[in-house]
């Protein structure tokens, strides 16, 4: 049944894309990743590489009107090199509304849903949810950002499955015409999978014992996965420098903490990576 | 080893100053009369300010805010705006009035001279309406975040704050 609904929601997004030809842009890129906690460990942590590659498509507002319509429908893949089973595919599409209250401030209204094959099947989902965001501009090139939202991500397995909202905040300079960075933080409350680690010494490891489908053996992480929920404090740096027109290259880093009642789990991610817009 | 480093090193910091001269996109629109492209024609390399009197405000259907600038020795029609933000701007300028304006000139194909405004002054009042910033970039679009402009929103998979359903967490696979 996900299977079905996320084919045809792959083959509504290609339609649309294809049947928009005006404001619209293509992107593709490629990018090498790090996580250093891909089992949400609250002891340590495995560690892991990915390559990933995307292609997406968007339709932004033109301004040209107070209130215009959006669209970002995006394909995605990764590979990790440690944990095989990682590996996954999504595809997410987006329309929305963006209204422009008042000169250069911007709100955008987007729903979006999203279907995720993951190698391994358990952590295969379909989700869906609604992001607000606001924009207002500080000075000639300083922009601050907000945003909420709002996930229901339904996986083959519950202990996988999570509901959450998220509020997150960030500021960015555009420091030339061709390099930003932004910083930002980003708070979230909701469900989420942890595994105790492998040398667990923790007192508080039973705490999620007895609760039916909110734990389970993995295969893939080797250990009991149980599900609860969560506070997840992040702190992130993007930094973009377009190197040639149309060819651009990212890099991003972020600090993450999650706390439930088996523990705290801290991660470290980050990612470069070089996109082409055409 | 080295030498390949610094000259790596110089030629990234070098993309950091890159010029650029034109806006001019594939998702511009082409303004019927003038041939000029909208609102990605405009050339830093020709900006320039002319003062004159404001005459014949006008709005195309689906187009911005246009009027004539006499400056006594030639007649510019001038670009500015979508109509909702000059609206926001709160322009209240009688025809006939003193403006001077910032912007990129142009020649459009019915041999008109044109104006991509930047800004605006009225020098009776000393207000200045600014319609693009220090790159031509249209304020109306709202903020340029990052520097390839508004671009890698939503769910964009290379945007790390903010870029995905979840934000920086971007879910938790």
């Amino acid at each position: 049944m996900e299977k079905k609904a996320t084919i045809v929601l792959f083959l509504m997004g290609i339609l649309m894309a294809i049947s928009l030809p005006v404001y619209a842009a293509w992107e593709t890129g490629g990018k090498v990743g790090f996580d250093s906690n891909v089992n949400r460990a609250i002891n340590g942590g495995d560690s892991d590489t990915y390559l990933g590659g995307y292609l997406l498509y968007s339709r932004e507002a033109t301004g040209e009107t107070r209130l215009d319509w959006t669209l970002s429908a995006s394909m995605e893949g990764n590979a990790f090199l440690k944990n095989n089973d990682l590996s996954n595919a999504c595809f997410t599409l987006a329309p929305g509304i963006t209204f422009f209250p008042y000169l250069t401030w911007s709100i955008n209204v987007s729903p979006f849903v999203q279907g995720r094959a993951v190698a391994d099947s358990d952590q295969s989902a379909l989700a869906f949810g609604a992001k607000v965001s606001l924009k207002q501009p500080i000075g000639k090139s300083v922009y601050l950002g907000e945003y909420y939202v709002y996930t229901d991500n339904r996986a083959n397995e519950e202990v996988y499955s999570y509901t959450e909202n998220t509020l997150g905040i960030y500021l960015g300079i555009n420091w030339t015409r061709t390099f930003f960075s932004e910083a930002g933080y980003e708070y979230s409350r909701g469900d989420s999978f942890q595994t105790l680690g492998t040398t667990s010494t923790t007192s508080t490891g039973g705490m999620g014992m007895g609760r039916g489908n909110q734990r389970r053996y993995s295969s893939t992480f080797e250990t009991v996965v149980f599900k609860e929920k969560v506070d997840r404090h992040s702190v992130g740096l993007t930094a973009g420098i377009e190197l040639i027109p149309s060819l651009f290259s990212n890099f991003s880093y972020t600090y993450s903490t999650m706390k439930g009642d088996l523990g705290t789990s801290i991660d470290h991610t980050g990612s470069i990576g070089l996109s082409y817009h055409f | 080893m080295a030498w390949a480093f610094l000259l790596l090193s110089l030629l990234g910091f070098s993309l950091l100053f890159q010029p650029r001269t034109s806006q001019a996109q594939e998702k511009d629109v082409v303004l019927p009369e003038s041939g000029i492209h909208y609102p990605g024609g405009f050339d830093s390399n020709t900006v320039g300010i002319v003062q004159g009197r404001a005459h014949g405000f006008s709005q195309p259907p689906g187009g911005p805010i246009q009027f004539r600038l006499d400056s006594g020795r030639e007649t510019y029609i001038v670009i500015a705006s979508p109509s909702w933000y000059w609206k926001d701007l709160g322009v209240k300028i009688p025809d006939g009035t003193e403006v001077r304006i910032r912007g990129s000139k142009s020649l459009g194909k019915d041999g008109n001279l044109y104006l991509i405004g930047q800004d605006m002054e009225v020098p009776s009042t000393g207000k200045v309406y600014a319609f693009r910033d220090d790159d031509g970039y249209p304020l109306w679009k709202g903020p340029r975040t990052g520097a390839q402009g508004p671009r890698g929103g939503f769910g964009s998979p290379q945007k790390g704050i903010g870029g995905g359903p979840g934000g920086m967490g971007k879910g938790r696979r």
